[in-house]
């Protein structure tokens, strides 16, 4: 009789337990507690693309791209990012798409708040949600494009629904399973609604070198305003104009960093590379000795300042005095 | 042997073509990359540039052979960077790939099927209560 009764007892404890769980506090409204209004917010003007079958990368990749002001359709999408041994996109081809369409692709920070910024600043989100189990996954993108405060749920654009209704809590069981992933595209030169520097720069660092220069020039720009001290955000605006041609514009760039911050050798390596390769071989020179005399032997780019500097000399022999 | 022997001597060669016809590209360019300074920073694995070139005919190939259209497949990996590559490269077979809800269906079909092979054994008794 006792240990019925114990059974009992836990029984009810378990079940006070769970409905505890569902009827918890709503998320969202905690979330946007800081004073802004808790009615519906949604970007109605953003587009659909009902899914074709396993098509769901295809299509909201589409819908990212076209609520970015570009012409699009799903079909071209699928050439450009469906893999059909897979029956299914890859996340890292969804980045890749958006950089051939010259936008910045840019994964937010894990966090359901970064999400709800990101919508109140106009751009819809593409999330990965794993609708089944950890380790039997079904993996799927959709795209978040607001939310109910009042009711606690999400508003996304998703399979062959215009306006899927989402519960936050369920919601984030299923994207919390994808690592909370989420994308959105950013124009050359803007910035996200809450900037990080090591996100943003590890975005621009992810383009690669060639045939993206207009996109690395609008976001290194963007960086270097933003984070004035920040070499990261130099190097890769002068490297942006090398490679886009514009040695005068590099070296500009590397100079006046440089006033500033005479002890940032990466940037004056490259500003030393850069004065080489347009034949400025003695200003070049004198820049990388400057780099190799303050720098330690201990310094990880010691050897590359070495290298440049051997580079130099041998284009001066090269040349015509 | 010998047949064998040729060809992995061929392919050597092929390789190290291929690498040579990049390397001017290499040894030009000191430049430091942004990505350079962040593992730098960060200490984290470096980017090996004659590696990665391979990577990228490798995964071109790994996509072809998944059904991506040869052409395009040329411009996917061009719009990678060195990073995503080399995942890419070492997991195309593993990564997530999101298809939809529909391949929920296909978890509720398997479902399906097991009940029905059950009740056809007669483990269950599910369906002929009704």
């Amino acid at each position: 009789m006792p240990r019925f009764l114990r059974w009992l007892g836990a029984g009810l404890v378990m079940l006070f337990g769970l409905g505890a769980c569902v009827s918890g506090t709503k998320i969202l409204p905690s979330l946007l507690s800081d004073g802004r209004a808790l009615s519906v917010y949604e970007l109605q003007e953003v587009p659909f693309f009902p899914q074709e079958r396993y098509q769901c990368g295809p299509a909201s990749m589409a819908t990212l791209l076209k609520a970015s002001g570009l012409e699009v359709t799903a079909a071209d999408l699928t050439k450009k990012v469906f893999l059909p041994g897979r029956k299914g996109s890859l996340q890292v081809e969804l980045l890749a798409v958006a950089r051939r369409y010259g936008r910045l692709p840019y994964v937010i920070e894990p966090e359901l708040r970064a999400l709800v910024e990101e919508l109140l600043a106009g751009r819809p989100v593409l999330v990965l949600q794993n609708l089944a189990f950890k380790h039997w996954p079904v993996w799927h993108y959709a795209v978040v494009i607001g939310f109910d405060p009042a009711a606690d749920v999400l508003i996304l654009r998703s399979g062959k629904e215009f306006r899927k209704k989402m519960p936050t809590r369920k919601f984030l069981a299923t994207w919390k399973k994808g690592n909370s992933w989420g994308l959105v595209l950013l124009r050359p030169g803007e910035l996200p609604a809450k900037p990080d520097h090591d996100r943003y720069l590890g975005a621009l660092a992810q383009i690669p070198e060639s045939g993206f220069s207009g996109l690395q020039v609008g976001g290194y720009q963007a960086a270097a305003k933003r984070w004035p001290d920040s070499a990261a955000a130099f190097l890769g605006l002068g490297n942006a104009w090398f490679a886009a041609g514009n040695a005068e514009k590099a070296v500009a760039v590397f100079r006046q960093f440089l006033l500033a911050n005479p002890d940032q050798l990466v940037v004056r390596n490259n500003l030393a590379e850069v004065l080489g390769y347009t034949g400025k071989h003695r200003e070049a020179l004198q820049e990388i000795d400057k780099a190799l005399k303050l720098a330690g032997d201990k310094d990880p780019f010691y050897p590359v300042f070495l290298r440049t500097r051997e580079q130099i000399r041998r284009r001066m022999n090269q040349s015509p005095p | 042997m010998s047949k064998k022997f040729f060809k992995s001597v061929t392919c050597l060669m092929l390789v190290m073509s291929l690498a040579s016809l990049h390397f001017p590209h290499i040894v030009r360019a000191e430049m430091i990359g942004v990505q350079m300074l962040l593992d730098a920073q960060q200490r984290s694995e470096k980017i090996d540039k004659a590696r990665t070139f391979l990577q990228r005919e490798d995964v071109r190939e790994q996509m072809v052979l998944l059904g991506a259209d040869p052409d395009e497949a040329q411009l996917r990996v061009e719009a990678l960077s060195d990073r995503e590559l080399s995942l890419l490269a070492q997991q195309i077979d593993d990564l997530p790939a999101a298809a939809g809800a529909e391949a929920l269906l296909a978890i509720v079909g398997i479902v399906f099927v097991v009940l029905l092979v059950l009740e056809l054994v007669g483990v269950t008794n599910v369906f002929s209560r009704f």
